[in-house]
């Protein structure tokens, strides 16, 4: 089932993208993306040399006037690409939370996974420390794939570096990666994490999903509390003064950024989602920017 | 406080443990939560911060506190006291508390340091404590009249003065001990003092009890002179030096004075002193020295003897036994026997000494005795009033009501008698068989003597200070070698009248002193007043004369002495053992709570197991 978010004129909106992969991947099928192979499709490629048993149609008969000799069009062909949604489903992202990161998270891989589906591509989703959809195909498996969805709730103690090699050891087929989550984890699972998805040969893109929670925490009830991890249940006392909440605003940024940085760095596509951003602004405005949406 | 601790510090444990269960359970669970994504950033913060805590203190913390405290109070060794805080302080203020003990560059007498040791255990007790304290002389007494304050005890402790009296130190603890009912008891004395094991019950602090030298005039008596206006003093001297010291010790010399004491016409004030005489002798520790002064001329009022060690005063530590009094009266009267009998029928006019008066019950009279008077027979005779000297009554009439006794005319044996009492020395009446006596109701101031199958036949004490002897055998008419036994039993109780070693007029200040009817106001020979009871009064606390004002004329009553040679002796003390079973007076005097209070502990710490377990069972956790 797709969220109540998902409605027939948002969908419409969807069906205007179409997931767009920096390079070429070979596909299983024919699809709606160049692919290296060359064969039968429409975007010319080179010519070779006719050879016994090749379609006389595509013999190029200009060149045969101008060289007397038989040449054939080959053709950039057209093939499916392998879209793999990698989710975030630890209890960082908020499930209890009232501006839960994971709906926002949901709702993009949905999204992502409808523009892909819907262009014939192929889906695959892994929820990380939860389970990983088969290959999916086809407009009607967005279904299943919102299904899958709502099977799991976000919990436990999340080590994103593990998950993610987890998940890419399942990758038969490179294509298009795109990692959601919070990010909010040292920074070195994340290094590892990407960089087995890197091995992979993926086209990766990040998306980084922040609260107002995370941005300004505390902000409700007063300065002061005890904050629980949720997923380590570890505690530490807080109590913000003005100042005290300029250095985490600065510790967040340096985070961030440090983040971006390696993206930039490991030619990983970097985009961030507020929750309290319109998804429908954000889809159309920060992803084809960030070049996973076309 | 009715609770102690073994160890009283670790009770400083107890608060301690409630801060920190206090801390514990506002760092652990109040205080508002937020659940976060995740702290990595906020510990990344460079301040520490904490945020200010709610307290929120469920049931289980005052549990908890609760098992806490049990166990606090049982590691220190919690116990119930037996008298809830109480003390008794005995304070020995006999004469020989009167020595002055070298305390650094200065020197106190041993009772200024018992007060000090006094000073310091009140000090030591805790707030509410309450103290009793008992002075010994003369007479085990209750100064403070019960439990009082501190501060209170500490008021009476510094007003107690040394008297001239005896400590009966032994038997005043041992009643203490006896109806102390486990009341801690110090003892302020002296004499040295052994308990056979340590215990918190009883305790006697030492600095008292370093041996001291003395020298003190032990005896007085006087003699017949070589004329009759005058008459002749023998002084006795004895030198008390410590065990240790004794062999190193050379003769002490010492110079001893006699002065002629002259009142005023009135009696009033302090009388003027003259020296007589003064005589220079040596006196070796351990022997008597006797000091004679002869032609002392019987027309003065009263005298005095004074002891005086010059250079060697470091070796007197006590000066209140340094000085007598005695009046020029006669040395020796002859004893006077009131009987319807004869001198001949009472067969006493052989007897050593010459013959006494005897006088018929209708001729008896206030003039018949005086203080010169070594005794008084009555014979078969009871006065209404009795003479003020010691007496014997023999045979008292069944009708008096001064010595009741009833006739007994059937035969009987004699079944007991007290050995050891100088009365019944070189006496062994087991063969004595009695054909009639009277039997005799023993009064509360008197010890039976010897007993018959019928009852008490003689007993004797001391009776408003003089010695009273009542038989209720016929010893008269006294028949010498004829009847051995009664023979030396009389002798012996002439003598035991007499005073052994007491010789003369010179009293001991036990007691109380007749006067002659009349008598308003007694004061001493320095002018205080001693009492302004009638007829009789309590002995003055001083060696002095003593001075009687009746109304119609004053009259010189008494020489007032103190002759005690286990005061005197401050240097060696035999020590006194105290026996205390230790551990049934640590029982009575306190209960150890320990074990209950580590068990109820332990009990409650089951339960809150039980109840986490039982909580957790029915959450569906897995407790392991």
């Amino acid at each position: 089932m797709l969220p109540s978010s998902f409605t027939p004129q948002f969908l419409n909106q969807l069906e205007l993208f179409k997931i767009r992969a920096r390079r070429s991947f070979l596909g299983s099928r024919q699809g709606g993306h160049l692919s290296p192979k060359r064969g039968h499709g429409i975007e010319f490629s080179d010519y070779r040399q006719y050879e016994l048993g090749d379609n006389p149609r595509h013999i190029d008969w200009g060149v045969y006037g101008r060289t007397d000799r038989l040449y054939v069009k080959r053709f950039q062909e057209e093939q499916d690409l392998r879209v793999l949604l990698v989710v975030d489903g630890s209890a960082s992202m908020g499930q209890d939370s009232t501006d839960p990161k994971w709906e926002r998270a949901r709702d993009i891989a949905l999204a992502l996974g409808y523009i892909a589906l819907m262009e014939q591509d192929t889906v695959s989703a892994a929820i990380l420390g939860s389970r990983t959809s088969p290959v999916l195909s086809g407009p009607r498996a967005v279904h299943q794939l919102g299904a899958l969805f709502d099977q799991v709730v976000p919990g436990g103690e999340g080590n994103f570096a593990r998950d993610i090699q987890r998940a890419a050891a399942q990758i038969k087929f490179p294509g298009v990666a795109v990692v959601i989550s919070d990010f909010l984890c040292p920074f070195e699972e994340v290094e590892r994490g990407f960089n087995a998805l890197r091995s992979r040969n993926l086209d990766i893109t990040a998306v980084q999903i922040l609260s107002d929670e995370d941005l300004r925490p505390f902000e409700r009830g007063g300065d002061s509390a005890i904050a629980i991890d949720r997923e380590t249940s570890e505690r530490v006392d807080v109590h913000f003064t003005p100042e005290l909440r300029a250095e985490y605003q600065q510790i967040l940024e340096d985070h961030c950024e440090q983040l971006r940085d390696f993206c930039a760095g490991a030619r990983i596509s970097y985009a961030l989602a507020l929750t309290s951003e319109s998804l429908g602004d954000w889809l159309q405005n920060i992803l084809p920017r960030v070049g996973i949406l076309r | 406080m009715p609770f102690g601790a073994v160890i009283p510090a670790l009770l400083l444990a107890l608060p301690a443990a409630a801060a920190l269960l206090l801390y514990v359970y506002r760092r652990g669970g109040s205080g508002r939560e937020v659940r976060v994504a995740t702290v990595l950033l906020l510990k990344k913060i460079s301040r520490p911060v904490f945020a200010p805590r709610k307290i929120r203190l469920p049931p289980r913390f005052f549990l908890e506190l609760l098992i806490a405290c049990l166990i606090g109070a049982a590691a220190a060794g919690l116990y119930l006291k037996g008298e809830g805080g109480r003390k008794i302080i005995l304070l020995d203020n006999s004469l020989s508390m009167a020595a002055q003990l070298a305390v650094g560059s200065q020197s106190e007498s041993r009772l200024e340091s018992a007060k000090t040791e006094a000073e310091k255990l009140l000090s030591d007790l805790p707030l509410g404590a309450e103290v009793s304290v008992f002075v010994t002389s003369p007479g085990l007494s209750n100064a403070s009249q019960g439990f009082v304050s501190k501060e209170e005890a500490r008021r009476i402790i510094s007003g107690t003065r040394a008297v001239y009296a005896a400590d009966n130190i032994r038997s005043s603890i041992d009643r203490l001990l006896a109806s102390g009912e486990g009341v801690p008891l110090t003892v302020l004395t002296d004499q040295r003092i052994r308990v056979e094991a340590g215990t918190p019950l009883f305790s006697a602090p030492t600095l008292m009890t370093t041996p001291l030298s003395n020298v003190a005039i032990s005896s007085l008596r006087l003699v017949e002179g070589s004329r009759n206006d005058s008459l002749s003093v023998v002084a006795g001297f004895d030198a008390y030096v410590p065990d240790s010291e004794r062999s190193s010790t050379a003769a002490i010399p010492l110079t001893v004075t006699l002065q002629e004491l002259s009142f005023s016409a009135d009696l009033k004030g302090v009388p003027l002193a003259r020296e007589i005489k003064a005589k220079k002798g040596y006196i070796t520790p351990g022997e008597t020295l006797e000091i004679r002064f002869d032609e002392i001329p019987r027309s003065g009022q009263a005298f005095r003897i004074q002891l005086s060690l010059g250079i060697a005063s470091s070796l007197n530590t006590l000066r209140l036994d340094d000085e007598v009094y005695f009046l020029p009266r006669e040395t020796k009267g002859a004893p006077l026997f009131v009987s319807d009998l004869s001198s001949k029928q009472l067969g006493v006019s052989g007897l050593k000494g010459g013959a006494p008066r005897v006088i018929t019950p209708d001729e008896l009279s206030a003039s018949s005795v005086n203080s010169a008077t070594p005794f008084v027979v009555l014979h078969r005779f009871v006065p209404q009033k009795l003479p003020a000297v010691p007496l014997l009554a023999i045979v008292p009439p069944a009708d008096s009501a001064v010595f009741p006794s009833r006739s007994e005319a059937t035969p009987s044996q004699i079944t007991r008698w007290l050995e050891g009492h100088p009365i019944n020395r070189y006496l062994q009446f087991g063969a004595l068989k009695l054909k009639e006596q009277s039997v005799l109701s023993v009064p509360g101031w008197a010890q039976e003597i010897v007993s018959s199958t019928h009852g008490p036949l003689i007993y004797a004490g001391e009776l408003e200070g003089r010695r009273v002897v009542v038989s209720g055998l016929e010893l008269l008419p006294f028949e010498g070698k004829k009847s051995p036994l009664l023979s030396i039993l009389t002798l012996n109780i002439f003598k035991w009248l007499s005073g052994e070693g007491n010789e003369g007029v010179f009293s001991s200040p036990y007691g109380r002193v007749h006067l002659p009817d009349g008598t308003t106001a007694v004061r001493m020979s320095s002018g205080a007043p001693a009492s302004l009871l009638a007829p009789t009064i309590a002995m003055p606390e001083e060696p002095s004369i003593l001075i009687a004002e009746e109304a119609t004329a004053a009259s010189i009553v008494d020489a007032v002495n103190f002759f005690d040679p286990t005061e005197s002796d401050t240097a060696n003390a035999p020590p006194i053992d105290v026996a205390i079973a230790a551990r049934e007076t640590l029982e009575a005097a306190s209960r150890s709570l320990v074990e209950p209070l580590a068990v109820f502990a332990l009990v409650l710490l089951l339960m809150e197991s039980l109840l986490w377990l039982f909580k957790n069972y029915r959450r569906g956790v897995n407790v392991h």
